[in-house]
């Protein structure tokens, strides 16, 4: 406890500092823009590892260890990493702009890497993995007795995937929304790479630390950030419950 | 009326091609970028000239040449054994003499 102290205790000693972080400015819109760009990231990221979490937690395939292990690659990448793949991809001179102006004569989604949606694709890429890994390890719990009286009982797959499947795994997916979204919101490495327009907390925090020697509002910018973290993942909890 | 297909066989060929989907996705842009260390192709980014020049070969040495002190020192076990390096001997390896030239 003994840093979040120290931090706390720099943050009060200057009682302007709260008051600069929450009034409007770039400070209380790097918050809105972290936890914007952290709920829509742990929501779409959550809805797209529903799928591959069931399969690798329940079905056997040829090449399901080779996919799990291509899935799962990413959480071993630092945020720089993947901020230079998504620049690879998506920078002005990137993979996909050369691909689309190959096909069609237009350099679509060209400098899109440095864009708002170029920023949530990068944190989709270390979330996603987050998730399906987060979620297999919930589904591999799943009882298939239930699944199969559903059916006896002559449940159809939307019925049981609405009454039986999803009502069983909510709090394994409130669960997963709350550690993607603590993910994102501390996520520094890839907003450092491609934030080019716009600012996220974290950067915020490191520009005043490092540029302008500022503890006092750094430490008003991290308490912050980890009330809002907190609170959110509460809200969570607390419907996972 | 049964069909000739049951939903259960459908759902779980759609799932695992969406799993492959999203597998192949994720590791493209690795693949890309590997790609580009080895590959000589206008799209992939601006090389610099001494890249041209040099190669691949020379290019990964260089890198190991002005880097590797600070890849043996990422890693968490031999942190504490690796020597720092200075920006003046990282400058005077012979790769980095090679580069240069």
């Amino acid at each position: 406890m003994w840093p979040l102290v120290r931090l706390a205790a720099g943050a009060f000693a200057s009682p302007g500092a709260f008051l600069q972080v929450l009034a409007a400015g770039r400070y209380r819109t790097s918050l809105v823009n972290s936890l914007a760009l952290s709920t829509a990231a742990a929501f779409v990221s959550v809805a797209i590892a529903i799928v591959p979490a069931w399969v690798f937690a329940r079905e056997r395939f040829p090449a399901r260890n080779l996919a799990r292990t291509a899935v799962s690659l990413p959480l071993t990448f630092s945020g720089v990493l993947v901020g230079f793949l998504v620049i690879v991809m998506l920078g002005r001179i990137g993979a996909v702009p050369k691909l689309a102006g190959f096909l069609t004569g237009r350099e679509l989604f060209a400098g899109s890497a440095y864009t708002l949606a170029g920023l949530f694709l990068a944190y989709l890429y270390f979330e996603i993995p987050r998730a399906v890994m987060t979620l297999e390890a919930a589904f591999r719990h799943f009882p298939p007795e239930l699944d199969a009286a559903a059916r006896s009982l002559g449940a159809g797959p939307i019925a049981r995937l609405l009454h039986v499947t999803l009502p069983y795994a909510a709090p394994a997916l409130y669960s997963t929304l709350a550690v993607t979204f603590s993910a994102s919101m501390g996520s520094f490495g890839v907003a450092l790479v491609l934030a080019r327009r716009f600012t996220v907390a974290p950067l915020e925090i490191y520009t005043e630390l490092t540029a302008f020697l500022n503890d006092a509002v750094a430490g008003a910018l991290c308490i912050a950030l980890a009330a809002l973290t907190f609170g959110v993942d509460r809200l969570f909890a607390r419907r996972a419950a | 009326m049964s069909l000739p297909v049951s939903p259960r066989r459908v759902a779980r060929t759609v799932g695992i091609a969406v799993t492959v989907a999203l597998a192949l996705c994720l590791v493209a842009p690795l693949v890309v970028t590997a790609a580009g260390a080895f590959v000589r192709a206008d799209w992939y980014g601006q090389r610099s000239e001494g890249a041209e020049a040099v190669g691949t070969l020379g290019l990964f040495r260089y890198v190991l040449g002005l880097w590797s002190g600070a890849l043996v020192t990422s890693l968490p076990e031999s942190s504490s054994a690796s020597p720092r390096r200075t920006r003046a001997s990282r400058r005077s390896s012979p790769a980095s003499r090679a580069w240069v030239r």
